[in-house]
Parts: C-alpha cells; structure tokens; sequence
C-alpha cells in the first residue's frame, strides 16, 4: 500500500482527489469536448485547482497535508490505490475505454502537462527579455517604497552634505547612513557646507562617531573657533589626522593649546596635521609643533612627497601621510607651506633652487611652474597664469565638461 | 570559448577575454570547466554585464591611440587630476551611453557585478546613481527612487532639527 501509494506524487493533485469541481474541468478536457486544447491547458495550469478546495472539506478534523487526507480516505475505502486513481480521473477512464491509441497527440498533451517546470523552463529561457522583466517587475513590488538592496554600495560615494540628505529618506537608509562605520571613521568637510559648520553642528556630528573618528578636515570651516576644535578632539580619542587650512578663526596658539590637551588624555595623539595656507607660525610655534607631533624623529625616516602649487584645491587624502604641512623655507628661512616645481628643466637642477614658498616664488596658479623666465599674465584675483596655461580653458570649466 | 549560465536558465557564450573582465571568473576558470552557472544573476542583468565586458575588452586589448595617450600624459603632468588616469575618450562616450538605464536597472547590474568582481562596471554604475542623489534634497531623493517616507513626523522633526545647519542658507 506504501509502496503503490508513492507513485500518487506523479499524477497532479485535481486528477487524485476526487472533487465534483476537479473532475468537471477535468471533463472538459475530455476528447469528445475539445481536443486538442493546448491553450486551455496554460489556462488550467495557471492555478492549482487544488488551491479552490477547502482545507478539510467534510470537516474530518485533518489539519495535515492533502496527501495525508487522501491517504486516510483510501485507507477508510480499504480500496486499491491504482483502481481508485484511475475511477476518478476522468484521463484514465479514456485510456481504460482504449481512446488513447486514436489520440495521440492529445496525450503527448496531456502528459506534458505533467512536467510543467520545464516547459517554464523552456519557455523563459525562449523569451528572455520578457520573463527578466517580469521577475523584475515582481522584485519591484516586493520592496515596493523600500530601497534598492544595492542602494547601501552608493553611500561611500556620495560627498557628507548628500548623505546628510540620504539619512533623511527612510528609516533604513538613516541606518544604513549612520551604522556604516567605514563612512564615519572619517569627516571631510567640503565648500558649501564647511562655511556652514559651527561648533555645535560639529560637536554634534563629532558625536555621531562614537569615539572612532580617525580623519577630520575641516578645510575652509570658517564658523569653526578654537574652543570648538578644543571640544571636539576631547570627544574623538582615536583621531590620527586633522586638517585645519582654511579655518579663519583658529589661531595657531590655540591649535597648539588643543592639541597639547588632546595629547595629555593619554591617547596615540594627532599623527598628521595640514595647517593650509592661512596660518604664520613662528619658530618656537613650529618646534612646539614638531614635538607634538613627534616629528622629530620621523622626519628622517619619511621622504616628503612633492607639493606643487595651485590654488584649487584638491581631493581629500586620508593616506596622505604627510606629518606635518609646514617646513622651513629654503629661501626665506620662514615656516610656510614649501612648493615644489613641476618644471621639468626645473625638477632636475641639484640643488632645487625652485623650491620655496610661495612668496618667494611667484607660481602659475592653474600648473604651478615658477614663472620666471616665462610669460604671464596677472588674474582678476591677482593670481599669475603662465603663458602654456593661458590659452588652455580655466581648469573649472575642463571638470564640468567631464 | 566559455559558456555562463544565468539564474533563470539562460546560456551565453562569450569569448575568454570576455569573460574574464570579471576576475572571479577568470578564477573560476582557472580551476574548473568552461560551463558557469551564475545562479543570482538573471539573464536581462547578464545581457547587459557581457555588453559591457565585451566593449571593454576590444577597448583594452588595444593599446591606447596616440591622440588620447597623448591627453592622459597632458593631464597627469598638470598634476592637478587626482582622479583616475584618463581612459579612453570614445569608451568614456560609450560607458556615458551605456548607464543610460533606470534606477533599479543599475542596482540590479552593481549587484552582478559586484558578484561577478568587475570592479569598474561597479564604480562606473555607482558613480551614475551617486550623480542622480548628489545635491538633491530627501524629498526628491523618495521621489526619483520610489522610496517611501516611513519616518513618524516626530522623528523627522528631530533629524530635521539635527541637520538643519547643513540645509540652511545663508
């Protein structure tokens, strides 16, 4: 009985289980009605007759699978199973009555019915582009208002201000925003909203980070005072790398106050420090700075990169490992930014004579070669443009066409 | 020749040079037969993924013309482009036409290729969704990517009232 009861699973549900629905279409496809009907056959298979059945019909208290009920039935009828099956469906009534050998085709018919998932199959792998767009369409609705899956692989590239707005979208955005702890182990402050920044957004933001904030610039944060910066390094212990050039209130005495501070909580203490263009520090400044910094013993270790001069101003690198912006200029002895010259003819002179700061080296101001010797001509902003760079477009207008 | 296999039963035959834009088949590859199934990437997505991989492959088996080595060479002397080194101007064109496609179009092709370890198909998509989000305020952000706003108002208050120095103009 087991055994004979195995080979149920072949024949789909409607023609096992006796229903006077069920075996009405079944009827209808009889062949005296309509064969052969392959259309009526899609139509048929777009739902499971055995869905319209109630779940226990003569409320026989069976709560489990159809296969159990019908299983129970047999077992009640103390029936054979291969009579039973083919007593109630009406396909093996035909073939009992011997119609099978007139209709061939309609059989073929039928029994492909019974390997519907590869027809499916078949059928998708025909007509790609329409069965990739109804899989689409269905994952559409599936997370119809939520966003995409791959919506999170965006954020690293969207700039602070644009992931202020995407926090604000939907609640699994601001997670995604504020839980992606590689976005927030740095802060990089870009124009318009670093002339926007005050102390007690900052503080705040400072706060977002929990302690891991490893790079800060606040490049051009001109709202930014230096009992701020003094707030926010107390609640940042595990920052490396500080950009303050640009910020206008700052002074270098209260840098240097904030920074001793921030060393004395016991932490690794600030490791890189640009200071820009604005700030003059003076020799006991820059020792000062230099022993904050402890760069007197990594300066022999560490080659400096070459600087070149420019004044747009450059994308943030958090691996520019640069301890400390400022050096001694070699023409003026003053502690400026130093630049170096992207000239050729320049570059290979020893010692480097076109190396200097920019007061005492007047540079293009779009490729940084040192203009003497060349031709120029003075800018609106009283910056110099060389000759090669003059006929160029503005570098501005080269970006946007990009 | 090598034969992928999309989720939905799908065969593609691509040459290796092809398929091997995507690292982790060129893996595959190396130590397995030539028949790839790729069971989460759907065959719409893939027709796509091997459009790419394709154009990109005839583009980087040749060396670069004279004309735009000549500009990558001009543009990292002026040392000011930080960004990546100058590619070809006319496979820049071609990429510019190729991510012309709906939003959830490119989320489902950064996923395959993502997947498939093709990691400038992935910047490259990553970047066009960034410029449609870049500038635009939450409201237009729900409305281009048909994200419902499931915050209560007090909640948005808050965030409003947190962010609002950012979204101030003055």
């Amino acid at each position: 009985m087991a055994l004979n009861f195995s080979s149920c699973s072949v024949f789909p549900t409607p023609f096992i289980h006796s229903d006077d629905e069920s075996s009405c279409a079944g009827f209808k496809k009889s062949p005296l009605n309509s064969l052969p009907d392959s259309e009526f056959a899609d139509a048929e298979w777009m739902f499971d007759p055995a869905d319209l059945l109630p779940d226990d019909p003569f409320g026989m208290g069976l709560d489990g699978s159809m296969e159990a009920a019908i299983a129970s039935f047999i077992e009640a009828n103390g029936g054979d199973l291969f009579e039973w099956t083919l007593m109630n469906s009406p396909e093996f009534q035909f073939y009992h009555d011997g119609w099978l050998e007139e209709e061939h085709s309609w059989v073929e018919d039928a029994f492909s019915w019974l390997s519907v998932p590869k027809i499916q199959n078949e059928q998708s792998s025909l007509d790609i582009g329409e069965s990739s767009k109804c899989n689409h369409e269905e994952t559409c609705h599936g997370n119809e208002g939520l966003p995409h899956e791959a919506f999170v692989f965006v954020l690293e590239h969207l700039n602070f201000q644009d992931l202020l707005s995407v926090e604000g979208v939907c609640r699994s955005l601001h997670a995604a925003v504020r839980c992606d702890f590689l976005l927030w182990s740095c802060l990089h402050m870009d124009s318009p909203l670093s002339e926007k920044l005050t102390d007690d957004a900052l503080l705040r933001l400072a706060q977002r980070f929990q302690g891991n904030l490893q790079c800060l610039s606040l490049s051009g944060c001109s709202k930014i005072t230096n009992d701020g910066l003094k707030r926010v390094l107390n609640i940042c212990p595990m920052l490396r790398k500080l950009n303050v050039s640009g910020c206008v209130r700052l002074s270098v005495d209260g840098i240097i106050s904030s920074l001793k501070e921030f060393q004395s909580q016991g932490v690794l203490g600030i490791q890189n420090l640009k200071l820009g263009k604005l700030f003059i520090v003076s020799t006991e400044q820059y020792s000062e700075l230099k022993s904050l910094l402890c760069l007197d013993q990594l300066q022999l270790v560490q080659p400096q990169k070459s600087r070149f001069y420019h004044t747009y101003q450059l994308p943030h690198h958090c691996d520019d490992d640069c301890v400390l912006d400022f050096e001694s200029c070699p023409l003026c002895g003053k502690y400026k930014l130093v630049y170096d010259c992207p000239s050729e003819s320049c570059q290979v002179e020893v010692p480097k004579r076109c190396r200097a700061c920019d007061f005492c080296i007047s540079r293009c101001v779009q490729c940084g070669k040192c203009i003497k010797d060349h031709k120029y001509m003075e800018t609106f902003c009283l910056e110099y443009l060389c000759s090669g760079c003059w006929s160029l477009p503005p570098l501005n207008e080269i970006e946007e066409e990009k | 020749m090598i034969k992928l296999v999309s989720g939905d039963g799908a065969e593609f035959e691509v040459e290796e040079e092809v398929a091997f834009q995507s690292k982790i088949i060129k893996d595959i590859v190396a130590d397995a037969d030539d028949v790839i199934p790729l069971p989460t990437v759907s065959s719409k997505v893939l027709i796509q993924v091997i459009e790419y991989c394709r154009k990109h492959a005839a583009v980087n088996s040749f060396p670069l013309s004279p004309s735009s080595s000549a500009a990558a060479a001009a543009s990292s002397s002026s040392s000011i482009s930080y960004s990546k080194p100058v590619s070809d101007p006319a496979l820049r064109a071609w990429d510019n036409e190729f991510v012309k496609l709906n939003n959830s179009s490119l989320f489902d092709i950064v996923i395959a290729a993502n997947y498939l370890d093709i990691e400038e198909l992935v910047d490259l998509v990553l970047e066009t969704v960034a410029d449609r989000i870049k500038g635009k305020q939450a409201q237009e952000i729900r409305r281009q990517f048909n994200i419902e706003n499931d915050f209560t108002p007090e909640e948005e208050e808050a965030l409003r009232r947190e962010n609002s120095w950012a979204f101030q103009n003055n």
